[in-house]
């Protein structure tokens, strides 16, 4: 018993020496002098000495309890511990409330985004949002008479050129950054734009006439399918935090050609069937494609040297899927108790 | 499109189930956007036989009836006033979703009690399970007599040949393919991928009289119109159609009119060709085909009178307008109970006229819907036939009585186009051998020859625009083949880092400073309105205008972003003491150029540029407190983006200059403005140019501690109120370099001092670079700010 006494000094006294901040000290306070503690034990097991032994080794633990005590005391001084002198806080009083800004639910989705294409060399774009007929349609292989006019409902500027035409709108897509982008840069090209859009229709919980896309271009000398899907499987993984499929069905757009239709794995139920993916287990997210030798010309590429994919999507879709926001229209309604939430 | 499944199946045999089968459409073909199995609406409608009717105890109106329904006898009450003994009746048992009384939503229907009798079940009436059209009733409480061959205890879907299922397919999604526009077209790709054999798309040779009837046709146009069949046919009898066309035309969302107009309808549906069926009598034997003249006009079959324009096809008996070429018909040659001669016209317009032409009209219709999509001329035909075939069997007596007017100029262009195999198999990054590549497209109808090298002939379904260059070649093997079996895998390009957006980088910055400072972001509309406009004093002239605004609330694109922040106070200011927003977003100028047009003109688009706006708003204890506020966020942006702005007075706040240019400003909402604009509290708002700031924003610069220490002194002066702290700034900061900063940290204005002055206390900071500074010296700067500041503003020092 005295020698387990001694160990149980030297190893008190060992832990007390190493101690390097006031966490720690109610660590040894409490393993050695709590209710449970190493020295209340040893005071238990006094009980079953004999007599003779029991004072001597009762004293000697007495002492080891005391030093301990003060060593603590001495060390709680010296770490700056609270005590009565220093008044009485309550901690479970909330704190000082600090007002702090948020950033719109879109820009921090955008700028997700952003993240994921810089990182694979993407450039990231902008254009105009009031577009002429030429970037938003014409080169993009949508020439006036084109039936695909109808797919977007446009919002067409008050002011006719010399033809007597409409020749400026409120872009219908950030497709109209391709051409743009090519003139600018030429090929190979890795761009994406973001920014907002106009559709001339009706709005309601789902339908809004101003939202935000995200197009993708990448041109060089041998881009294909394949790639287009590695590289949209890499957008919704990166985006989703976890690893998405993607289903690819055919789709028409009239500047790229194949034209497909893509679909995400949903990210809710992991493709078992719910209500987000109807029971189908895909999401549709965008629309894609490989450049369409027409706009690689518009674009003065070369469309025998170069090939290309694009694709665009809606942000406030990615953005209503991640956060579970019901109504496109909260993003523009500038209601606080929306965008505090984010 | 509404597709029937029954009627594709008489072309292709599809053995799986519809879910499958509408994957599979989706994921090779056409989008489809919902499926629906008209059965279903039929669930536990059976056909009944009135065995026995009895009266009802406690009502006069009601009986009681024993109703057969095969695999029992059920007991109902029925307020029907057309029953009888021995009636075929359309019988909902318990669990059947009705509509009562044609009203309302479908209502599960339920064991009920009526007047003290139990009623288990329901003879209904044809508005109650939504057939009004096929079984129209004269009076309410007249019940549906099936009359005819009907299997007693047979689902009412299955007895009436509606156990169809309906697949939705998505318009927009076969935009580019007249092919697809019909049963039969559909059926042919499907029968690709489903690998299985194409029925032959049933017709026979037209009978052609030995023109006995002359029929004159005059084309003016053969670029508009490149090719035009007619024929006239007599012994026609007006009556309904087939109930087998009448289910089909009602599933696939058409109204049956009658024999003629629904054959015609029928087999569009069916090949995709529309056509269109004279009068002949009204007609007669003249038909030329001509623009319109100006201010001409037709009544169209709906009852509308149009006005047409020059370029517009039409066609004419000669003299008048009897058809809008492709759109439709006139109510003058149209088909009526009296017919008994038709001219039946298959033609092929020109897509491009159609869409004009259907686009200022506003008219849509099933048959431009077609045309604008660059039809096969071979379809006429087709039609031609298939519809005398149809009308033969309605009316026996049908004959042809013209000669078959077929005046046709066109020439489809079939390529052959030349794909290289290894080319194709690098676009879609799949190693699909050439032999793959070759029956795929032959089961679809291309001729194709070569190896390496295809040589793909197309077919005329396809020629007409869809397949021309070898990119649409690609199309179809990798729809086929199945987009699904292409791997995915990474580009392999050379690395470099991208070249870096600096302005979309600046905003982000701007962003993040504010929201630092404890401002949310919010996203505006980019559009206004006149009103909205001038209730905030600006002026709405300069303003870019919609030509088709959605609403009036959005007319005008706007010039500047204080109408929606202060929109925002509105919306928040029941919720929100504290109202902290800023937005950057684009402003639309007119007057400024910048942008191309596009790559020929010079013309250039209206000048559009990012702008910061800001709003500060809350109930104000003492004015000017929320002008504080805000200024103080943007003095925070400024210092966070070492930058430095000077304020000048403006009529309603103050103006923001960098380096001496405006770039800003700050408005004080003042009280008639915050009532106009429905304001509860007081607000502040800002706008800040961007692009100036981001011009002079440097690198910052580290600089040393001064080793020297700082003197500070405080001085407090008497002067005139409406003395502004920047010009005693200056002047102090004039009086010597030692002074390195003044900053004011009190303002007095009570009745201390005079009325009119003010007392302003500040810090001044002495410095120098060279030496340590002596108290002596400092005093001498000092006492010279105080006689500075006497002379030029005849400001009092006052002691502490």
């Amino acid at each position: 018993m005295k020698n387990k006494l001694q160990n149980l000094k030297q190893e008190v006294l060992s832990q007390l020496a190493g101690i390097a901040d006031i966490f720690d000290i109610e660590k040894v306070e409490k393993k050695y002098l709590g209710k449970k503690g190493e020295l209340a034990a040893v005071f238990k097991e006094l009980k079953s000495l004999p007599e003779k032994e029991k004072k001597a080794v009762a004293q000697q633990a007495q002492q080891l309890r005391d030093e301990v005590m003060d060593k603590i005391v001495e060390l709680k001084n010296k770490f700056g511990s609270i005590d009565e002198k220093d008044g009485f806080i309550d901690v479970t009083l909330p704190g000082v409330k600090i007002e702090g800004g948020h950033l719109h639910p879109l820009t921090q989705v955008q700028r997700d985004l952003e993240r994921i294409f810089l990182s694979m060399g993407f450039k990231i774009l902008e254009g105009p949002e009031l577009e002429s007929d030429y970037y938003n349609f014409e080169a993009l292989n949508i020439p006036k008479t084109h039936p695909a006019r109808d797919m977007q409902d446009t919002f067409f500027i008050d002011q006719k050129n010399k033809a007597g035409e409409y020749d400026l709108v409120m872009r219908t897509h950030t497709s109209n950054v391709q051409v743009r982008a090519m003139e600018k840069y030429g090929a190979p090209l890795r761009a994406v734009a973001l920014g907002k859009i106009y559709r001339n229709e009706n709005i309601d919980a789902s339908h809004e006439h101003t939202f935000y896309q995200i197009e993708g271009l990448m041109i060089d000398e041998r881009i294909s399918l394949a790639n287009l899907a590695g590289v949209l499987k890499e957008m919704f993984s990166g985006f989703y935090q976890k690893e998405v499929n993607i289903r690819m069905r055919p789709g028409y757009f009239p500047f790229v050609e194949p034209g497909l239709e893509v679909e995400m794995s949903c990210v809710f139920c992991n493709g078992r069937g719910c209500s987000v993916c109807k029971k189908t287990g895909w999401v549709e997210m965008l629309g894609a494609g490989l450049v369409h030798p027409n706009v690689l010309r518009a674009g003065g590429i070369d469309p025998d040297k170069f090939q290309g994919f694009a694709f665009g999507t809606g942000i406030e879709r990615l953005a209503m899927l991640k956060y579970g926001i019901d109504d496109i229209r909260l993003f523009n309604s500038g209601d606080m108790s929306f965008l505090n939430q984010f | 499109m509404l597709l029937s499944l029954a009627w594709l199946k008489e072309y292709v045999d599809i053995d799986i189930s519809p879910e499958k089968f509408g994957e599979l459409l989706t994921l090779h073909t056409v989008e489809v956007e919902g499926v629906k199995n008209l059965a279903q609406d039929f669930e536990n409608i059976v056909v009944g036989r009135i065995i026995k009717i009895e009266a009802h105890p406690n009502a006069d109106k009601l009986k009681l009836v024993m109703v057969d329904i095969g695999s029992e006898k059920c007991r109902v009450v029925c307020g029907g006033g057309n029953l009888y003994e021995g009636m075929l009746v359309v019988f909902a048992k318990i669990g059947a979703q009705v509509r009562w009384h044609g009203q309302g939503d479908l209502v599960a229907l339920g064991k009920a009690t009526i007047r003290g009798e139990e009623s288990s079940g329901m003879i209904c009436a044809s508005s109650e399970i939504g057939l009004e059209n096929l079984f129209p009733a004269k009076s309410d409480d007249e019940v549906v007599d099936l009359k005819g061959d009907y299997k007693v205890g047979e689902n009412l879907a299955t007895a009436l040949g509606m156990d169809d299922v309906i697949f939705d397919i998505d318009n927009k999604s076969m935009t580019h393919r007249p092919d697809l526009w019909s049963h039969y077209g559909l059926a042919r790709d499907i029968s690709v991928w489903l690998d299985k054999p194409l029925k032959v798309y049933p017709q026979s040779a037209l009978e052609v009289a030995k023109s006995n009837k002359v029929l004159s046709v005059d084309v003016q146009d053969q670029k508009i119109c490149p090719r035009y069949m007619a024929i006239t046919i007599d012994g026609i009898e007006i009556k309904p159609s087939a109930e087998k066309i009448q289910n089909r035309l009602r599933a696939c969302g058409m109204r049956p009119i009658n024999n003629v107009v629904d054959i015609t309808n029928y087999v569009m549906l069916e090949i995709g060709q529309p056509t269109h069926a004279f009068d002949t009598k009204k007609i007669g034997q003249k038909i030329s085909i001509r623009l319109a003249k100006q201010n001409e006009a037709i009544t169209t079959l709906d009852g509308e009178k149009r006005k047409l324009a020059k370029e517009m096809l039409l066609i004419t008996n000669g003299q008048e307008p009897v058809a809008i070429a492709g759109v439709m018909g006139a109510g003058n040659s149209e088909i009526d109970g009296a017919t008994t001669s038709i001219t039946l016209e298959s033609a092929n317009f020109d897509a491009v006229s159609i869409r004009k032409t259907s686009q200022k009209l506003g008219l849509r219709t099933e048959s431009s819907q077609r045309y604008e999509k660059s039809l096969d001329p071979n379809l006429c035909a087709e039609a031609l036939q298939r519809i005398f075939e149809l009308i033969k069997k309605s009316c026996p007596q049908a004959r042809v009585v013209s000669h078959l007017v077929d005046i046709h100029k066109f020439k489809l262009n079939q390529g052959p186009i030349e794909v290289d195999v290894e080319w194709l198999q690098k676009k879609i990054g799949s190693q699909i051998p050439s032999n793959k590549a070759a029956e795929i497209l032959q089961n679809l109808g291309f001729t194709v020859s070569g190896d390496k090298k295809l040589i793909v002939k197309v077919p005329t379904w396809r020629a007409t625009k869809d397949i021309s260059i070898p990119e649409d070649i690609i199309e179809e093997v990798a729809r086929i083949y199945g987009y699904n079996n292409i791997k995915s895998e990474m580009p392999m390009v050379k690395m470099e880092a991208p070249e870096k957006n600096v302005e979309l980088n600046f905003r982000n910055k701007i962003k993040d400073i504010l929201v630092q400072a404890g401002l949310s972001e919010t996203y505006n509309y980019a559009f206004v309105n006149e009103a909205q406009v001038k209730k905030l004093g600006l002026e709405s002239d300069f303003y870019i205008k919609l030509a088709n605004p959605l609403t009036n609330e959005h007319t005008l694109l706007r010039r500047n972003l204080i109408p929606h922040l202060i929109q925002n106070v509105v919306t928040n200011q029941r919720n929100f003491a504290v109202i902290k927003l800023f937005e950057i977003g684009n402003i639309f100028i007119s007057e400024e150029k910048e942008l191309r047009k596009d790559n020929k003109t010079k013309e250039k688009l209206p000048k559009q540029k990012m702008i910061l706006g800001l709003v500060y708003a809350r109930s104000e204890k003492e004015v000017g407190e929320n002008f504080k506020k805000l200024k103080g966020v943007i003095e925070f942006l400024a210092k966070e983006l070492d930058l430095e702005f000077q304020f000048t007075t403006s009529v309603s706040g103050a103006t923001l200059h960098l380096n001496n240019a405006a770039v800003g400003s700050l408005r004080i909402i003042d009280k008639q403005t915050a009532k106009k604009n429905g304001l509860k509290t007081d607000a502040v708002v800002a706008e800040l140019e961007i692009s100036p700031m981001l011009e002079l924003l440097k690198t910052k610069t580290y600089s040393p501690k001064n080793k020297y220490p700082d003197l500070i002194r405080d001085l407090a002066f008497v002067i005139d109120e409406k003395v502004l702290y920047n010009d005693i700034r200056a002047e102090i900061m004039k009086v010597n370099k030692l002074i390195r900063d003044v900053e004011v940290f009190d303002i007095y204005i009570g009745d201390k001092i005079a009325v009119g002055k003010k007392n302003i206390a500040m810090h001044i900071t002495f410095a120098s670079q060279e030496k340590t500074l002596t108290g002596e010296e400092v005093d001498n700067v000092q006492k010279k700010i105080v006689v500075n500041l006497n002379k030029k503003f005849n400001a009092s020092l006052r002691g502490f």
